[in-house]
C-alpha cells in the first residue's frame, strides 16, 4: 500500500451531494456517500438507480456537475495521477483489447501504472492470475475469455500496484457461483489487509454477507446510510401488503404513504399499491378510511410473506412511490 | 510534464493492438504489395520515355523512374490516393474512436496515467509504423524499379521520399485521432473519412474538369507531402532556381500560377505539412481530454 492510508475524518471516500445530469436529463441528483478507511462498504440499489454514475463520477470519467468528492481527503483534480495510484477499479462488465493475452493486460497495464521494475511486474502478474483463478488462461487471448473470466481478470488488474481503495462495480456479474464465493473470500481478505473496499451491487443478499456498512441509492438519491444490520433488522420488522381500490390517484397514495407505520408505497398495477410498513401496525383500517376519504373503495388488502431480497425490492424497486418517513 | 515511461507503454500497448489485427495485415499487405508491382511494372509498361517527356521532364527535372513511381503510387492517382486513407486513417481509426466503442479505454483512463500521456503514446506508436511503413515502401519500389530497368540513381533522396510519404499517411492519422476524440467511435470515424476523402475527391474532380488540371489529388490531405517532394527534387536541382506553384480560387474556374523561389517553396510545404497536422492533432487532443466515458 502507497501513503497513509488513514485521513484526519477517517475516511478513504467521501461523497457529498454529488449531482450528475446529462443536459436536462438528470443522471444523479443527491448522493452521499462516506467510505470508512478499512471497511467493505456496499454500494446498493436497484439497476439504473445511478451506482455506475456515481462510481464514474469518481474515477474521473464523468464530470459532476456539482458536489463534492474527496478520496483519502483530497479532491480528485485533473488527472488526479497520485489518488489513481491509491486506487483500483474495477468496472461493470470490463473490456480488454481482445488481441491481448490475459497475462498480457497484466503486464501492459502495470507498465502503463509505471511500475518500473520488470521482475516484480511478472511475479505481481502471475499471483494475481492466481488470485483471481485464471493462471490456466494466463496465455489465452482475452477475445476468447468468457464473461466471467473478463470480470476475473478485471479484478486482477484492479488489483495491480495494491492499491488502498477499490472500487469494485458488480464484481460478482457473471461469475458461476464458485466464483462468486472466491471473491467474496477475495475482498475479505483485502479488508483484512486493511485495504478498503467499495462494493456496488444490486445484489441485497451479496452486499449482506460481506459488508459492514451500505449507502442505498434509489432513483440518484442515497435514501439510507448506516450498517448492515440497521437494514437487515428494518426490513425483518416489516411486513408488505398489497392493496387494491376502485380507482387510485396520486393524493390517496400520498396520504396512505402518512398512515402510521409506513415505510413504503408502490405502484405494482393501475389500482394496486404494494405498502411496505413495520408489523406491528395493521394497516387495513386507516387504508379503508383514506380511501372512503379519496372518494374511493378499498376492494382487497392482503398481507404477502416476503424475503428479505424482496422486501429490499419493494423499498428501493423504480415506480411510482412514495416514502413514508425518512430512513434512518 | 509527460512520463517517458508512461508514454512509451501506451505506444507498446498501442503496437500490440495494431500488430495482431488482421485489419492492419490486410492493408499493409495491399500497399507494399502494390509497391512491388508498381515499382517494378511501371518502368516496364512505360519506359523510360515517361521521364523523359516534357510534362514530366517539366515537373521533376533529371527525374529517376523510380521516384515517378513512388509519386504516382503514393499521390498522384485516384487509386493511390487511397493508400494514404487506408494506412493512416483506417488503422489509426481504431486508436481513438474503437478504444471508447469497446469500452476498452474505461482500464486504460483509469490507470494512474495523464490523457495527455495516452494520447501522445498512441501517436508516438503510430508515427514509428509509419515511418518504418514508408521506408519498407520507398525500398520495395527502388527494388522493382531495379529489377525491372537496372540500377537506380540519386538514392539521397530516399529521406526525403520517406519523409513525404510519411506526412501523407501521418495527415490522415492526425484527422482519424481528431474524428475519433470527437465522435468517440471507431466505425464512425471510418465512415467520416471516407466521406471526407468523397468530399475532397468531388471537389478536385470538379476543380480538374473546370481547370484541365491533371493532377487531381491536390487537394487531399496529401498535398502538402506531395509539394513537399516536389519541392525537395526541385532544391536538390536547382536550389537557387524558381519554381511555378499552382493555386485555384473557388469559382474562378482557373489554376492561378505563383512563381516563388525553390527555397520559399520548401519552407511553405514543410510549415504547410506541419500545419495539416498540428491542427488536427490540437483539435484532437481538446476533445479526447474532456471526453467523457458514459
Amino acid at each position: 500500500m502507497s501513503g497513509s492510508a488513514v485521513t484526519s475524518s477517517g475516511l478513504a471516500l467521501e461523497v457529498k451531494n454529488l449531482v450528475k445530469s446529462y443536459g436536462p436529463i438528470p443522471g444523479i441528483w443527491d448522493v452521499n456517500l462516506a467510505v470508512k478507511t478499512g471497511t467493505l462498504h456496499g454500494f446498493l440499489g436497484p439497476n439504473g438507480s445511478g451506482k455506475t454514475t456515481t462510481v464514474k463520477c469518481i474515477m474521473g470519467l464523468l464530470r459532476k456537475t456539482s458536489g463534492e468528492i474527496r478520496i483519502f481527503g483530497e479532491e480528485p483534480r485533473g488527472d488526479a495521477i497520485r489518488l489513481k495510484h491509491r486506487v483500483g477499479y474495477l468496472p461493470e462488465l470490463p473490456s480488454f483489447p481482445r488481441y491481448l493475452k490475459g497475462r498480457e493486460v497484466l503486464i501492459t497495464y502495470g507498465r502503463i501504472r509505471g511500475i518500473p521494475d520488470k521482475t516484480k511486474l511478472l511475479e505481481e502478474s502471475k499471483v494475481l492470475l492466481k488470485k483471481v483463478g485464471l493462471d490456466d488462461a494466463a496465455e489465452k487471448a482475452v477475445g476468447k475469455y468468457s464473461k466471467g473470466m473478463q470480470t476475473r481478470l478485471g479484478l486482477a488488474v484492479a488489483l495491480l500496484g495494491e492499491p488502498d481503495l477499490l472500487i469494485l462495480d458488480e464484481p460478482t456479474e457473471g461469475l458461476d457461483p464458485g466464483g462468486i464465493i472466491d471473491v467474496r473470500e477475495l475482498l475479505k481478505t483485502m479488508v483484512s489487509e486493511g485495504r478498503t473496499v467499495l462494493l456496488s451491487s444490486h445484489q441485497l443478499s451479496e452486499v449482506q454477507q460481506v459488508c459492514s456498512r451500505i449507502t442505498v441509492l434509489k432513483e440518484g438519491r442515497t435514501v439510507i446510510e448506516g450498517s448492515v444490520e440497521d437494514l437487515t433488522e428494518r426490513l425483518r420488522g416489516g411486513v408488505v401488503y398489497k392493496a387494491e381500490f376502485d380507482s387510485l390517484g396520486p393524493d390517496l397514495m400520498e396520504d396512505v404513504g402518512k398512515i402510521d407505520g409506513v415505510s413504503e408505497v408502490t405502484s405494482v398495477e393501475e389500482e394496486v399499491i404494494a405498502i411496505l410498513m413495520s408489523k406491528d401496525y395493521d394497516v387495513r383500517p386507516a387504508l379503508a378510511k383514506s380511501a372512503v376519504k379519496h372518494g374511493s373503495l378499498l376492494l382487497s388488502c392482503e398481507r404477502e410473506e416476503a424475503s428479505l431480497e424482496e422486501l429490499f425490492l419493494s423499498l428501493v424497486r423504480e415506480g411510482n412511490q412514495t416514502s413514508g418517513h425518512a430512513p434512518d | 510534464m509527460l512520463s517517458v515511461r508512461k508514454t512509451w507503454a501506451v505506444a507498446r500497448y498501442e503496437l500490440i493492438w495494431d500488430v495482431r489485427k488482421k485489419r492492419t495485415y490486410i492493408i499493409l499487405g495491399l500497399f507494399l504489395f502494390a509497391a512491388l508491382i508498381f515499382g517494378y511494372l511501371f518502368p516496364t509498361i512505360v519506359g523510360k520515355s515517361i521521364v523523359t517527356g516534357t510534362t514530366l521532364q517539366g515537373v521533376y527535372p533529371g527525374a529517376d523512374l523510380w521516384w515517378v513511381s513512388v509519386h504516382n503510387l503514393a499521390f498522384s492517382t485516384f487509386v493511390s490516393g487511397l493508400f494514404p486513407l487506408f494506412i493512416g486513417g483506417f488503422i489509426a481509426a481504431d486508436s481513438i474512436g474503437t478504444e471508447f466503442d469497446s469500452n476498452t479505454v474505461v482500464p486504460l483512463l483509469t490507470q494512474p496515467v495523464r490523457r495527455a500521456e495516452v494520447y501522445a503514446g498512441k501517436l508516438l506508436e503510430k508515427v514509428l509504423l509509419l515511418l518504418v511503413v514508408s521506408t519498407i515502401f520507398t525500398l520495395l519500389v527502388i527494388g522493382g524499379s531495379e529489377a525491372s530497368v537496372g540500377a537506380q540513381s540519386h538514392l539521397e533522396m530516399i529521406p526525403w521520399v520517406v519523409l513525404a510519404e510519411f506526412g501523407a499517411f501521418l495527415e490522415y492519422t492526425a484527422l482519424a485521432f481528431f474524428i475519433g476524440s470527437l465522435v468517440r467511435s471507431g466505425t464512425t470515424t471510418l465512415g467520416i473519412l471516407i466521406a471526407v476523402f468523397m468530399l475532397i475527391l468531388g471537389a478536385v474532380l470538379i476543380v480538374s474538369l473546370q481547370t484541365g488540371e491533371q493532377e487531381y489529388m491536390f487537394l487531399l490531405p496529401t498535398v502538402n507531402a506531395d509539394y513537399l517532394l516536389k519541392t525537395v527534387f526541385y532544391y536538390i536541382f536547382q536550389p537557387f532556381g524558381v519554381m511555378v506553384l499552382q493555386g485555384y480560387a473557388l469559382g474562378e474556374g482557373a489554376t492561378l500560377p505563383v512563381t516563388v523561389s525553390v527555397v520559399s517553396a520548401l519552407e511553405y510545404a514543410l510549415v504547410g505539412l506541419v500545419a495539416n497536422l498540428l491542427a488536427p492533432l490540437a483539435a484532437g487532443y481538446y476533445f479526447f481530454r474532456r471526453a467523457e466515458v458514459k
